[in-house]
């Protein structure tokens, strides 16, 4: 099974991690075309679900793949990689621009619109970043807790913590 | 009724994106990879003896017109010579004391190492109107802000963005592209920030891009509400050590982390932290000047000041009020090595961190 078309819905999620399954799925990229090929477009939605923004997303995502890319022969874990970069280079865009303020701007695009739409955009935006990292991670990307911690650089523990906090805060919204 | 769950709010969100893995995408991926490539080779080749040259020059400087400072300015600590800090507050637990290495490459529109940084403020005001200008080679391209205005900059077309009730930010490309130059500024009209990039000149009119990073950088002599230039020391790629020490107190979280890569360091945490709407406040922390900014969207405050002549601290905390900052401040203290060898033994970082996913 696969997550290359985006998340696993809740319940396969939760199935697997009960069952002890390692996630993400193998992906069987053995050279760097392969992995582009079957991570690009993932990465995006996931960048783009801590960005708020199509445009800065791919820029976020492009911007991995290159330093992969340069590092490829080095990486004993591209994934692993692939997604600390990205959620980095997120962070640092987040930084930088404090998009948490420009989430609501961005209403340019029907996309970003829908995401107001929902609330959840806003909602999301409203988390610190590695809360919002912690949240998209676990519960689009599927990524099991101790991978979250490698790639935020933290204990396990903190990640629960940080899904649970973040969780608290997003129900509020979705609740509603 | 019940609402969806979060997976399935979160599908909803991003799995109508179309960003399929394009030749046009591989194409853009290339030409960051090869940019990025040029720019090693070029901080490889030039940055090391560029380095010695400009700190030995400084020293020369210096011991002209300060002879007391040579010593400080010119011979900084190994990385092994971090000062190391400690903070004892009540019922918050340290969960983390780690000596890593800090990641320039994951900013290089932004890296202290990369590019030239010129600081123009008051002397002795780290707070009053400032203005922090970055210039570089054009690498990957800055992204124009949705919500910047264009305005023209030196014959071309930049953009400026209003960032705080008093901080800008703008963006333009010198020599027909083949550089990018970002100012951020606080204290100043907007008039004013326009002005003075309209009156900056290229520190050498025949320059060649690539270039070295001392070549890179502007004259600037129509400066606003009395701000000078103030010397920068470059960050030596060399120096990557970093301690940090995260404490934790339900909700609440403070990171601090230590680097000693520079006056340039400090500098750009600080023209970050000024190129904002928080509300900036001059402190005193263990002696020193610092800079704390309440950032007024998700209740975090930063606190940064240099500790050493080489060490900058950058303290974050979320989740609290005033007088926890306060009492975070009071309750630091400098240890000694061997002191935050045992802190460090007593709480590490995750162990598989290191071994499966390698810092970027």
């Amino acid at each position: 099974m696969s997550i290359t078309g985006g998340a696993l819905a809740g319940a396969q999620l939760r199935a697997r991690e009960e069952a002890g399954e390692r996630m993400p799925v193998e992906l069987g990229a053995t050279t760097f075309e392969d992995l582009f090929r079957s991570r690009y477009e993932p990465m995006v939605r996931v960048a783009f679900l801590l960005v708020g923004s199509r445009a800065e997303a791919e820029d976020v995502v492009q911007d991995a793949f290159a330093r992969i890319e340069l590092r490829w022969t080095r990486l004993d874990n591209p994934e692993g990689y692939l997604h600390r970069c990205v959620v980095n280079r997120s962070h640092d865009m987040l930084r930088r621009r404090r998009l948490e303020q420009r989430f609501r701007l961005l209403h340019r695009d029907d996309r970003t619109s829908e995401l107001g739409a929902d609330e959840l955009g806003d909602a999301l935006a409203s988390l610190a970043p590695k809360r919002r990292a912690a949240v998209v991670l676990r519960y689009y990307a599927g990524l099991p807790e101790r991978e979250i911690a490698e790639i935020l650089r933290v204990r396990p523990g903190t990640v629960k913590s940080m899904l649970h906090r973040a969780l608290a805060q997003l129900r509020e919204v979705i609740e509603r | 009724m019940t609402p969806p769950p979060l997976e399935d709010r979160l599908n909803r969100l991003a799995d109508h994106l179309a960003a399929p893995a394009t030749p046009d995408a591989r194409q853009a991926i290339g030409r960051r990879a090869a940019t990025l490539r040029r720019r090693r080779q070029v901080r490889t080749a030039v940055g090391g003896g560029l380095l010695a040259l400009l700190v030995l020059g400084g020293a020369m400087a210096l011991q002209i017109d300060h002879p007391a400072d040579v010593e400080t300015d010119t011979a900084g600590p190994t990385p092994g010579s971090l000062p190391a800090l400690a903070v004892d507050l009540d019922g918050w637990q340290i969960t983390t004391a780690e000596n890593t290495t800090a990641t320039p490459d994951m900013s290089d529109v932004y890296d202290p190492a990369s590019g030239s940084l010129q600081v123009f403020r008051r002397p002795d005001d780290l707070t009053g109107p400032s203005v922090f200008l970055h210039h570089q080679a054009a690498g990957d391209a800055i992204l124009e802000d949705p919500t910047a205005q264009s305005v023209p900059i030196g014959g071309t077309q930049g953009s400026i963005q209003q960032t705080g009730p008093e901080s800008f930010t703008v963006r333009w490309a010198p020599a027909q592209g083949d550089s990018q130059a970002y100012i951020e500024a606080r204290g100043l009209t907007r008039g004013e920030v326009v002005h003075f990039a309209n009156s900056l000149g290229l520190k050498d009119p025949d320059i060649q891009y690539p270039a070295a990073d001392a070549k890179l950088g502007f004259v600037a002599d129509q400066l606003p509400k009395g701000i000078q230039e103030v010397s920068v020391t470059p960050t030596s790629p060399d120096r990557n050590a970093v301690r940090q020490l995260v404490l934790e107190r339900d909700p609440g979280t403070i990171e601090v982390t230590i680097d000693d890569r520079g006056e340039a360091s400090f500098e750009t945490y600080l023209g970050e932290l000024l190129a904002t709407d928080g509300d900036v406040e001059p402190v005193s922390v263990l002696g020193h000047r610092a800079v704390l900014v309440e950032h007024p969207n998700d209740g975090r405050w930063s606190l940064v000041w240099r500790q050493t002549d080489a060490a900058t601290v950058v303290a974050t905390l979320t989740g609290v009020g005033r007088s926890t900052v306060d009492d975070f401040v009071s309750s630091l203290v400098e240890i000694s090595d061997d002191e935050w060898q045992d802190l460090v033994a007593a709480h590490p970082a995750p162990a598989a961190t290191e071994s499966t996913v390698p810092a970027p």
